[in-house]
């Protein structure tokens, strides 16, 4: 391998930061062919399966044999896989074969139609899956847009008995490469797919490596599904580079028994684990002495809180109730990161109690500045989700005026890196509004507009977000957007296909996200009683969990040009929020509301 | 294990979903879909984590599918722990 014998670590690492991650694995599958990669726990935290590093080189490269048997370089294929390990090997086979991954959920009922807007929307000419899945698949595309696609059956294809080469590395290659499509941009009726290259992708893994200083001993859980950028890029192709074993199981059994995560954690000594706030608020409400006794936490030293609000209240109970387990503080890294960047944008330093802010909430949002708060009814307290990681720079600028401004004062997040993705599918002109900003009075470089709001501290150099420029609702770590939800309300009955409705999030005193549809109705329901109301809240819960997996926490309905626009017609969410929160709504057909 | 009844059930479910979902509890129904609140997988496993920190049955969120409503699931559940009380 490269005319050596061996390599020395400064060479292994330089050498890392540079290959494309399939090359990264073909070098690792030389240096350590059995070492352990990956491991998959089922529900109840059981090993079913484990891969070494040559088992996935030489499975991904079977799986790269049959693309190219079959179709050219630069298609892009689909990927359909329940979690396990099944679908690491047809991603990194995508790779090899120089054809573009599109890795999305399982297709179901509810999913369909954003399923086959994205099948169309890449132009995916095959599909990879498990005979499970196309059996259940099948006839769920005719008469789609989507009928016509290919399926590759994933059982049929074998493992490859060759060795990796140095040219199996793919020294100087070409780093701007589509790798994969990541869709989880945009709304249903119009998905966007961030086209992330391979050098996209060198440059963040790198990134992660050196700022959370991983080696080959940072071992790791996960269990973020693979269509999750978290769950594939930190939790499945971050080990390729760090040559470590990573161990990874399903969201649901998190969800349902996070003591199994932490039983992993413990029992793998795993150093590095993490996900959205979420789950650590599950694990505190769900935590059991019986099932967590014997459970040693102390080998853990980095815990990613990313993909959602970090929020102080969590990180703090959680390190309370896991002290006598071993955990430390110091362990969280709040972090901020966007598919559109790859991955991880903000994170570290590492072993320091994380960051925090009080500020001021009014003089936040009226005059976008940060000040100490002038009563103790305005203060908010923010974490610090990390510094750029090299080499990201991050300009705040107003998203107004495109002026840039200085540390300390609220503005959009603007980015510059060779980790910013190579913009959205076939879809120029959105690629030139979010990927082509520039600074006024700087001419000549493009950044990133990642449409969060947020500051650099002063005092600590720290990034803090604020909230969205844009009215996307996140849960769950998952972007949400309110005019999808209007749009199914709306279609939900006939009566109400001529209102217009206003979908906006708020926190709650938890600071738990909720989701309040104002549905504005004619005259025609002046006289309908509370049971008719009440029926009709049914019907659009029903619909909009059935059509997008969210709850609806309340419906209130509005009388006559009782919903805020513009005067272009646009529906004002900032403004139907602030209205319903200070109770200031007109409502029809039920008591009023208090937030 | 303490013993609920079959409304105590029922409470402690309409509970979990107005806190979890954020719902008013008027607007729960004992006889419509969970699926309707949007109770979708993450939050039905963690239903099933909390009753069964009471009942301790070793319950799968499988059980919000089979009975999908909060009277047949808190129907089914008073049974199951009558059965495992006796």
């Amino acid at each position: 391998m490269f005319q050596k014998s061996q390599l020395t670590r400064p060479e292994t690492l330089s050498i890392l930061g540079e290959l494309p991650v399939h090359g990264s694995l073909a070098l690792r599958a030389w240096l350590h062919p059995d070492k352990r990669l990956y491991t998959f726990l089922n529900e109840q935290g059981e090993e079913t399966d484990t891969l070494t590093y040559l088992e996935t080189w030489q499975r991904a490269r079977a799986v790269a044999d049959a693309l190219k048997e079959r179709y050219e370089p630069g298609e892009r294929i689909m990927l359909f896989f329940p979690q396990g390990l099944d679908f690491i090997v047809s991603f990194l086979g995508c790779f090899m074969a120089g054809m573009a991954a599109v890795p999305i959920n399982l297709p179901s009922r509810r999913r369909i139609d954003r399923c086959v807007k994205i099948i169309r929307d890449s132009g995916a000419i095959c599909a990879i899956a498990p005979q499970k899945v196309i059996e259940n698949a099948d006839g769920a595309f005719d008469g789609t847009a989507a009928e016509d696609l290919e399926w590759i059956c994933a059982e049929d294809i074998g493992r490859s008995d060759g060795l990796p080469e140095t040219e199996d590395c793919e020294w100087h290659s070409d780093g701007g490469r589509l790798a994969f499509l990541q869709y989880t941009s945009g709304s249903t009726s119009d998905p966007k797919g961030v086209m992330v290259t391979q050098g996209n992708l060198t440059v963040n893994l790198r990134l992660m490596r050196d700022t959370w200083q991983l080696t080959e001993e940072t071992d790791m859980v996960f269990w973020q599904p693979h269509h999750h950028d978290m769950g594939l890029i930190m939790g499945q192709l971050l080990p390729i580079v760090l040559g470590n074993h990573s161990v990874l199981m399903g969201p649901n059994t998190v969800v349902r028994q996070p003591s199994i995560w932490l039983q992993a954690i413990s029992r793998y000594r795993a150093a590095f684990a993490g996900g959205p706030n979420f789950i650590y608020d599950i694990a505190v409400e769900r935590y059991s002495a019986d099932k967590l006794e014997g459970v040693d936490l102390s080998c853990w030293k980095l815990a990613p809180n990313g993909a959602d609000v970090v929020r102080a209240t969590t990180l703090d109970r959680f390190a309370k109730l896991h002290a006598k387990h071993g955990f430390d503080i110091e362990t969280f890294q709040p972090c901020y990161g966007l598919a559109e960047a790859t991955l991880v944008v903000t994170a570290g330093p590492i072993r320091r109690l994380p960051s925090r802010a009080t500020v001021d909430s009014n003089e936040l949002k009226t005059n976008r500045q940060i000040r100490s708060p002038s009563h103790p009814r305005n203060a908010l307290e923010l974490v610090g989700c990390g510094e750029p990681a090299f080499p990201f720079e991050i300009a705040i600028v107003d998203p107004d005026t495109h002026a840039r401004r200085g540390h300390d004062a609220l503005g959009e997040i603007w980015l510059h890196c060779d980790s910013v993705a190579a913009g959205y599918w076939k879809n120029p002109e959105a690629t030139e509004a979010t990927f082509g900003a520039m600074i006024d009075g700087e001419p000549g470089k493009t950044y990133l507009r990642t449409g969060d709001m947020g500051f650099i501290h002063a005092d600590d150099l720290q990034l803090y977000i604020c909230g969205r420029l844009k009215d996307v609702i996140i849960w769950d770590g998952r972007n949400l957007h309110p005019e999808d939800i209007e749009y199914t309300i709306a279609e939900s009955t006939p009566a109400l296909s001529h209102q217009s409705a206003a979908v906006f999030g708020y926190h709650d005193a938890e600071q738990r996200q909720r989701i309040v549809a104002a549905v504005e109705v004619d005259r025609s329901f002046r006289r309908s009683t509370p049971q008719e109301f009440k029926d009709m809240k049914n019907l659009i819960r029903r619909c909009v969990s059935e059509e997008h997996g969210v709850p609806l926490s309340e419906i209130v309905f509005l009388p006559p040009n009782a919903l805020r626009k513009t005067t272009s017609g646009k529906v004002q969410r900032g403004l139907m929020r602030q209205l319903f929160l200070s109770g200031d709504l007109e409502l029809l057909g039920s008591e009023p509301v208090a937030a | 294990m303490a013993e609920m009844s079959e409304l105590e059930i029922q409470n402690r479910i309409i509970h979990f979903i107005s806190d979890e979902l954020g719902i008013p509890p008027d607007d729960i129904d004992v006889e419509t879909n969970l699926g309707t609140y949007g109770l979708e997988s993450v939050a039905a496993s963690k239903l099933v984590g909390v009753l069964d920190k009471d009942l301790n049955l070793g319950l799968t969120e499988i059980i919000v599918f089979e009975f999908p409503t909060i009277a047949s699931l808190s129907g089914e559940l008073q049974k199951l722990s009558m059965a495992e009380a006796s």
